[in-house]
């Protein structure tokens, strides 16, 4: 947590999580979980005409797989499954989190964006 | 004895984020001292070559160096030369008792005992061994308050073959009374192996005074190289087991339907051994004996006791363990996960353990699933604790 403003910022979305609570009305979810820490998010995702309209998390774990879970949804909820798939990335997360990661933490900041992905390839893409 | 960390290199040299190193996981590995890392290249520049094999004054001293380590170790724990296997960690160390020692002597209705504060690397080979088997497996409680070994005679009256238990915990630092374990599980007819990973570097170990039948350790964990660990085993228990691994140099004689064997410790230290790091072990256990064991051990124990006391001051910390002399502490802070702790402290350059620590059944038992960790080693000051302590309070207004 590299300096004081991004810490700041960093420490305020985990206390004030984006998208955080399991949807009333959703269409499929997803549980991942890392071993190594025992970091476990669970996602809640409801779609229309091939958009995501709405989506959610639940997470029990560390800092930064909170707050990039808050980053993941907030920059998803809208997007079309289409540009999902071509267009986002793990870094389009990353470079919104500000923050070095060290190879043992980048799994933390994966966490969200891996249960999404295999989440849409379960059961849409 | 913080004057000995000008010894070490690291120290001078390594200043990540412009800030000295602190270095609170020793219980993961320790530091090396300059005349240790001057071994290698000694070794390597004067002495290299494979030894027993050579019939030239070359490989004659680098056996010789071989055999010179494997001595000082066995003087450093009061062991026998030829009770001293070189493995290449504890880990191993263990299996090796497992896969060749329990396997011969258990049968399926028999019971080992193991305690709720082992370390992986004393469980996951018994789970192993048990699938193959059969055998039962019975855990050792602790103490709520003590957080030592509960009482260990009812787990006797079911008359275990095998007691495998740790010296010192890993996770709380607390250390068991093992000479009374081992004597009351002698008298009904149980073996004892110790896993002495966290006592050897921290206190004088006498292996014939223990009575223990198996003890463990790695030399990493004492100043030494990392690929070099130790098995202690009695003179007659090894001479009746039979390798795990075969190889050269492990061999009497060997023809298309059968071999035999070397003595004990040869018949287990199949191939090419890692000589090199032995040898240099040698030079990380005169160290310590140049410092003396007991001086260690009453500076651990006198900045075990300053560190427990001051984690214990900072708001929201909860220790899981007691008031211990071997310097190692595992806490909660508030409801900051053990890795946003430890990437917070790095940011400060002290590094500190998190994680399950390789203990998760101890971990289900305190109902956590990971926990920090600070461990001291020789080096480690009075000034470093407070710097810690200091790091802890910050993160924990944070929250």
């Amino acid at each position: 947590m590299n300096n004081e403003l991004t810490r700041a910022y960093i420490i305020d979305l985990y206390n004030n999580p984006l998208n955080y609570g399991k949807l009333k009305d959703f269409d499929f979810s997803k549980k991942g979980e890392n071993p190594l820490c025992g970091d476990s998010i669970t996602i809640y995702i409801k779609i229309k005409k091939d958009k995501i309209e709405n989506i959610s998390f639940e997470a029990q774990g560390c800092i930064i797989s909170n707050v990039s879970a808050s980053i993941l949804t907030k920059e998803v909820k809208g997007m079309t499954l289409k540009d999902f798939k071509e267009n986002f990335k793990f870094e389009s997360v990353k470079e919104k989190l500000l923050l070095d990661l060290s190879f043992s933490r980048e799994k933390c900041a994966r966490l969200s964006f891996d249960i999404l992905v295999s989440l849409l390839k379960d059961n849409i893409i | 004895m913080y004057k000995y960390k000008k010894d070490f290199p690291i120290f001078k040299n390594t200043k990540f984020y412009n800030k000295d190193l602190i270095y609170l996981d020793n219980s993961a590995t320790t530091q090396k001292p300059q005349i240790v890392i001057d071994e290698y290249a000694k070794f390597y520049e004067n002495f290299n070559a494979n030894i027993y094999r050579g019939i030239y004054r070359l490989s004659e001293e680098a056996t010789s160096m071989y055999e010179g380590a494997r001595t000082s170790i066995a003087k450093f724990i009061n062991a026998k030369s030829n009770e001293i296997v070189f493995t290449r960690n504890t880990t191993e160390s263990l299996n090796l008792v497992v896969l060749s020692f329990a396997k011969s002597i258990l049968k399926k209705n028999d019971l080992v005992v193991l305690s709720v504060v082992e370390h992986h690397s004393n469980i996951v080979p018994w789970l192993i061994l048990q699938k193959e088997i059969g055998f039962r497996i019975e855990y050792i409680d602790i103490n709520k308050e003590s957080f030592e070994l509960e009482n260990i005679d009812k787990y006797l009256e079911l008359k275990p073959k095998i007691v495998s238990i740790t010296q010192v915990s890993n996770v709380t630092g607390v250390e068991n009374n093992i000479k009374e374990i081992i004597r009351k599980a002698h008298l009904k007819g149980a073996f004892v192996i110790i896993d002495a990973a966290q006592s050897v570097p921290h206190k004088k170990i006498d292996v014939k005074d223990l009575d223990c039948d198996f003890l463990a350790f790695s030399a990493h964990k004492m100043l030494g190289p990392v690929g070099i660990g130790i098995l202690f085993g009695k003179e007659d228990l090894l001479e009746r087991m039979n390798p795990v691994l075969g190889g050269g140099e492990m061999i009497l004689s060997v023809d298309q339907d059968s071999c035999t064997f070397k003595e004990a410790p040869f018949k287990f230290e199949a191939g090419t051994v890692n000589f090199a790091d032995a040898i240099v072990f040698k030079k990380s256990i005169e160290y310590l004996d140049g410092i003396g064991m007991d001086n260690i051990e009453k500076y651990i124990k006198e900045l075990s006791g300053y560190t427990y006391e001051n984690l214990s001051k900072v708001n929201g910390l909860k220790i899981y363990g007691q008031k211990n002399n071997s310097g190692i502490y595992s806490f909660s802070l508030k409801a900051v996960h053990s890795h946003d702790i430890a990437s917070f402290l790095d940011e400060d350059n002290i590094a500190i353990r998190a994680g399950h620590h390789c203990a998760q059944v101890l971990m289900n038992r305190f109902s956590v699933y990971a926990l920090s960790r600070v461990s001291i080693y020789i080096y480690n000051t009075k000034q470093d604790i407070d710097n810690l302590c200091i790091s802890l309070s910050k993160i924990s207004d944070l929250f």
